[in-house]
């Protein structure tokens, strides 16, 4: 195409054109090239550099354990402390009263219930088994 | 790779190669690409020093560039010379007018007998009227009647339409016809 149009040569500058190719040059000075290869070289070691550099992994949303999730929901670590110190004393009782809580308990019942509380109490089933319950609704 | 079958291997292939850490890519590459870039920066500037460093410029952004290249969406040829005209119009918006007394010659490195003198006195006398022109208008004839490049691809290069291209080149060779018209005697174009 370029040489269609440039066979018409209407203002006579083909052969200046011809000129300005054939002097120009088909290769690079070696220096240049030595500093174009330099470049190259650098630039492709700093892309290794940076593709062997060990990439941080993403923090990932991991879903918190039971122990944690309890503890969040009852108000934190101190809380849970609080909870599990009063469950154990709780069972501590249960299993081996004090002495003075059973004369207190008297006391108490005989206050509340008058006189025949010993009675009332000796008669409480506190568990009754399952088939009274069965038997009685 | 051995050279005969690396150098049958596309631009874009080389680029990729490149960019996967092969030296010999660079090479051929450079082999390729780089005298043409260094003849449009000399043809543009007129100055060999500051054409050679454009080239090198032109040459280090293909390299880092060269990791993120898709192939097949642009030509590198193309990519290359945009980015050289790009580095040479901001040189030429930084410096002075351009002096002709100091436009180099073309080096070719041949011994010059008296034709080769005669092709060596019209090509100075080319670059002396080029270095006249617009840098829009110089750019655009380099381009089409120096280097060969297509319209579309001087289209693509300049960042402007194929018309425009046209336009561009047409009144670049009035003015270039023009500033010649008194020299083609003395340079054996008298009876052109």
């Amino acid at each position: 195409m370029v040489m269609a149009e440039n066979s018409k040569d209407v203002d006579g500058l083909e052969a200046f054109f011809a000129a300005g190719r054939a002097q120009a040059p088909a290769t690079v000075p070696d220096a240049l090239m030595a500093r174009i290869l330099a470049d190259a070289t650098g630039v492709q070691a700093a892309t290794t550099q940076a593709a062997a550099r060990p990439v941080a992994r993403p923090a990932t949303a991991r879903r918190p354990g039971l122990w944690r999730r309890l503890s969040e929901t009852l108000g934190g670590r101190g809380a849970l402390a609080g909870l599990l110190s009063a469950t154990l004393a709780g069972l501590w009782l249960g299993f081996s009263p004090p002495d003075q809580i059973a004369p207190l308990t008297r006391t108490v019942s005989q206050t509340v219930l008058g006189d025949n509380a010993a009675t009332m109490l000796d008669g409480l089933d506190l568990i009754p088994a399952i088939d009274t319950v069965l038997t009685q609704g | 790779m051995p050279y005969d079958a690396i150098s049958a291997v596309s631009d874009d292939a080389l680029l990729v190669m490149f960019a996967n850490g092969d030296g010999e890519a660079a090479r051929m590459l450079t082999l390729r690409l780089a005298p043409r870039v260094l003849r449009l920066a000399t043809r543009m500037l007129g100055d060999a020093a500051e054409a050679e460093d454009v080239t090198q410029e032109a040459m280090l952004r293909l390299w880092r560039i060269a990791a993120d290249w898709r192939p097949g969406e642009a030509q590198v040829g193309t990519w290359l010379y945009r980015v050289a005209s790009n580095l040479c119009t901001d040189r030429l918006r930084r410096k002075r007018p351009v002096d002709i007394a100091s436009v180099p010659e073309m080096p070719d490195g041949r011994a010059a007998p008296e034709d080769d003198l005669l092709d060596a006195d019209r090509a100075r006398a080319l670059q002396d009227a080029l270095a006249q022109l617009p840098e829009r208008q110089r750019q655009a004839v380099i381009l089409r009647h120096l280097e060969g490049l297509s319209n579309p691809e001087i289209a693509e290069v300049m960042d402007i339409g194929v018309e425009a291209v046209e336009s561009l080149t047409a009144r670049g060779k009035r003015a270039l016809a023009a500033a010649l018209s008194g020299r083609r005697e003395e340079l054996g174009y008298g009876h052109g």
